[in-house]
């Protein structure tokens, strides 16, 4: 026991040496949420450098028959699934499960999710990652999703799902991502009302965009007002936790408003430059942000065209041109456990 | 396609280093560490990350800036339509099902 109790130590020691220092783990969200091998190749290929981290949506109606095939996806090129876990169902779009799930009517389901989640893990290859991030409720700050707006309930079904997780054993191979919107759109303007607990959470996490000038209400804004405040909260209040921005994008500059999301701007931002704004980001992560040890791209034209690498975007080559240095890792470490 | 020209292109698909992150393979190591570890030995190992992450962490902050703007940012965001938050929000909670395997 004492042998086995030493190379343990010793281990756990190792590893602990092999993150003291500061770096980033990069990944992205690429279309189709692992459902595409040529997607998350895509990317891999003109990123030059593949990802340690692929996250993915998905919620309330789907288990590990769907998610054992994109997480399969993911590690088959050597990622951890962030499995963006969202509290809904599509046959009541706008209803929020939290006091359902607290409740215990969501049992079978999150049962079902447990032994689906030990069945895939049980079946990757050995040398593959077989963990995943699970973001569960993320940007619970905001206004738009049903389970956002409403801290306690939140907190309660957030630390009623992770206790049947213990129970269940599984905890030490799930990194459990806490995840704010970078703004409080909602009536509690305190992340800190939404915090399950220390022992509760493996990372926290960021969301934010750069709308440019394409609402009524925003401008062209740079990672640091983008980013920095939100993260000296996080910091200040959760200092043992490593930070992930699990969503960041950038409008191109020549994207006109979109009435159907509500944009309301102007092309006032035309003669910015999207190079620019990631090269800044990836040289401010790291000289003065070593809190951050993980950053996903959103990288998906939807709202606005927030990707790096399909047609008509721009910030692809400050990309790969500043995530060459070794500060920048396409592995993932149990940065957190 | 016959078993032959699969296994050639699985070969090349895994050989690439620009598809497959072939660093992230020696992850098993940690896990099967952490396999190992009674529960109060884990706790005393990611107490000690923990310790090791606020070391790191407030080593240095970032001057704050930008706080008007996301003030502006989440007003505005606040009053828009309830239409134009559905659209937001239904393009991320409900995948593209066409994706599913078996649809």
């Amino acid at each position: 026991m004492t042998k086995k109790f030493t190379a343990i130590t010793m281990g756990a020691a190792l590893l602990s040496c092999s993150v003291a220092h500061a770096d980033t783990i990069l990944g992205a969200y690429v279309k189709s949420d692992g459902w595409s091998l040529t997607e998350i190749d895509s990317w891999n290929t003109a990123a030059n450098k593949p990802m340690a981290i692929t996250n993915l949506f998905t919620n309330f109606d789907y288990n590990w028959g769907n998610l054992k095939y994109q997480s399969d996806n993911i590690a088959s090129r050597g990622a951890v699934p962030m499995i963006t876990w969202m509290p809904v169902v599509s046959s009541r779009p706008k209803a929020n499960l939290l006091t359902e799930i607290v409740n215990g009517q969501w049992d079978t389901y999150i049962n079902g999710w447990i032994n689906g989640f030990k069945w895939w893990r049980s079946g990757v290859p050995a040398g593959r990652p077989a963990r995943i991030m699970l973001r569960f409720g993320h940007e619970f700050n905001g206004i738009w999703y049903p389970w956002g707006n409403d801290p306690q309930n939140f907190k309660a079904a957030w630390r009623y799902i992770y206790n049947k997780f213990e129970v269940a054993g599984i905890n030490p191979y799930i990194d459990w991502v806490w995840c704010a919107n970078n703004s409080d759109v909602d009536n509690v303007k305190d992340i800190t009302q939404y915090y399950p607990g220390d022992m509760y959470v493996d990372w926290t996490s960021l969301d934010g965009y750069n709308f440019g000038s394409n609402y009524s209400w925003s401008t062209w804004k740079s990672f640091d007002q983008t980013f920095s405040a939100p993260y000296n909260k996080l910091v200040i209040n959760y200092p043992t936790k490593p930070i992930i921005i699990a969503e960041v994008g950038v409008a191109e500059p020549s994207d006109l408003p979109n009435p159907t999301y509500g944009q309301d701007g102007n092309d006032m931002d035309r003669a910015q430059s999207k190079e620019a704004w990631v090269a800044d980001m990836f040289s401010r992560i790291e000289s003065s942000y070593p809190a951050i040890r993980a950053v996903t791209w959103f990288n998906i034209n939807k709202e606005l065209s927030w990707a790096l690498h399909k047609s008509n975007n721009t910030g692809l080559q400050a990309y790969k041109t500043t995530t060459q240095s070794t500060y920048f890792l396409n592995i993932y470490q149990n940065t957190a456990k | 396609m016959n078993k032959t020209k699969y296994f050639a292109l699985m070969l090349v698909i895994t050989s690439s280093p620009l598809l497959v992150n072939q660093n992230a393979f020696a992850l098993d190591l940690p896990d099967k560490q952490i396999a190992a570890m009674s529960k109060a030995e884990y706790m005393a190992y990611k107490e000690t990350k923990g310790e090791e992450q606020r070391a790191l962490a407030m080593s240095k902050l970032p001057e704050v800036v930008g706080e008007d703007i996301l003030e502006q940012e989440a007003d505005g965001m606040y009053m828009l339509p309830q239409q134009a938050l559905d659209n937001w929000g239904n393009g991320r909670m409900f995948p593209d099902r066409s994706l599913v395997k078996g649809n």
